[in-house]
């Protein structure tokens, strides 16, 4: 079958999942690899920061068990970062309950990032890292999906299951308080 | 740090840092840009924050996800998403039926031994006429045999497969019995024939 990214980098998600219906594994070593990491990016704006890789493989697994059942109505990734969030969330509400009383709306503060210490500016990335931080949850999903994957309100709007409006005025809030947070520094 | 007035503009910002903008549009925004002090310095934090926010991403073993997902033939039955690679359960009989069986099978094998005992070896004769499980009277204890039902050995040496036909063959015992049996009115109890 050969290198499956090499042979399906035109393809679009809907004819992978096509491919792979027919027994194609290529295909969804293509869809893995398209996805896999815009998935771990979001899986750490949601406050994940042990685990993201088992936390995506997971959310591949759930997603491809239930292929049948996507309407493609919204992109794959948007489904996909949909599974993952409710896994998220199925996370900490088994931590929670575990712990017995850690609240995980909003203010739950990421934990610090130090991959890029030692760096060349390594202060700013710090900052703007520290001020993405600091949003609210909401926030901070709207800012990763906009910014990071380039998304449309309205898709946005299916992932944080919220409305388009509501993510616009998420999105310009965050804006404005990383610029405040930066020129405050 | 002010903010530009044309929202329309700053609405794209992000998607022109993502490249997702078609190439005209793209150059529009672009054009504004390069004349708007305060969407430049915007565009230059959406940039910063992007590549921040990607190089900072925690990695994934896009391999081991892709070897996690088996082939597309296999059919999950059951969501198994623990652990690193899915459960899959084989689905050919339920667990109650198998255990309902094995439940009626030890009564009757525990129970062969004390009928034998009490009756001598016509355990056949207090058997109700209409329960097809018939035991020879060759049979051992612990024993049973008839022409679908057959059990040999104990129970923890069945295989699924001789469970699901005993299961089958269960379905077709009559649990009732229709009429009594001539040889159940005989006395239990045998009496001297002098007395």
């Amino acid at each position: 079958m050969g290198e499956p990214t090499a042979r399906t980098p035109d393809a679009t998600d809907a004819e992978l999942i096509a491919r792979w219906k027919r027994g194609e594994q290529p295909a969804a070593a293509a869809l893995v690899e398209r996805h896999a990491r815009p998935l771990a990016r979001f899986a750490a704006s949601l406050g994940e920061r042990d685990e993201v890789d088992e936390l995506v493989q997971d959310t591949f697994v759930r997603a491809f068990q239930s292929l049948d059942t996507f309407r493609a109505d919204s992109s794959l990734r948007t489904w996909l970062f949909t599974i993952c969030k409710r896994l998220v969330l199925d996370r900490k509400r088994t931590e929670r309950r575990r712990r017995d009383g850690v609240e995980l709306e909003d203010g739950h503060a990421m934990v610090g990032y130090d991959a890029l210490d030692g760096m060349v500016a390594e202060e700013t990335a710090r900052r703007v890292q520290e001020a993405v931080d600091r949003l609210t949850p909401t926030q901070r999903e709207v800012f990763t999906l906009r910014v990071t994957e380039g998304m449309p309100y309205n898709e946005i709007a299916k992932v944080v299951d919220s409305t388009e409006g509501a993510c616009r005025v998420h999105y310009h809030n965050a804006m404005r308080i990383i610029k405040e947070r930066l020129s405050d520094d | 740090m002010t903010e530009c007035l044309n929202e329309g503009m700053r609405e794209l910002l992000p998607l022109l840092a993502h490249a997702t903008l078609p190439a005209t549009e793209a150059a529009r925004v672009r054009a504004h840009v390069t004349g708007c002090a305060e969407c430049s310095a915007e565009l230059a934090v959406l940039d910063l924050a992007r590549i921040v926010l990607q190089a900072n991403a925690p990695r994934v073993d896009v391999a081991a996800i892709t070897r996690a997902l088996g082939a597309p033939t296999l059919r999950v039955v059951d969501g198994g998403v623990a652990g690193r690679s899915p459960r899959r359960r084989i689905m050919w009989m339920p667990r109650q039926y198998a255990a309902a069986a094995a439940s009626l099978l030890i009564v009757a094998s525990l129970s062969l031994p004390f009928l034998q005992r009490a009756f001598g070896t016509r355990a056949d004769a207090v058997l109700p006429d209409t329960v097809s499980v018939a035991v020879p009277d060759t049979a051992e204890p612990g024993t049973a045999a008839s022409a679908g039902l057959s059990v040999t050995g104990g129970l923890s040496e069945l295989t699924d497969a001789d469970l699901s036909t005993l299961l089958a063959d269960l379905e077709s015992v009559q649990a009732t019995v229709a009429s009594e049996p001539a040889a159940a009115r005989a006395p239990i109890v045998d009496l001297p024939e002098d007395e």
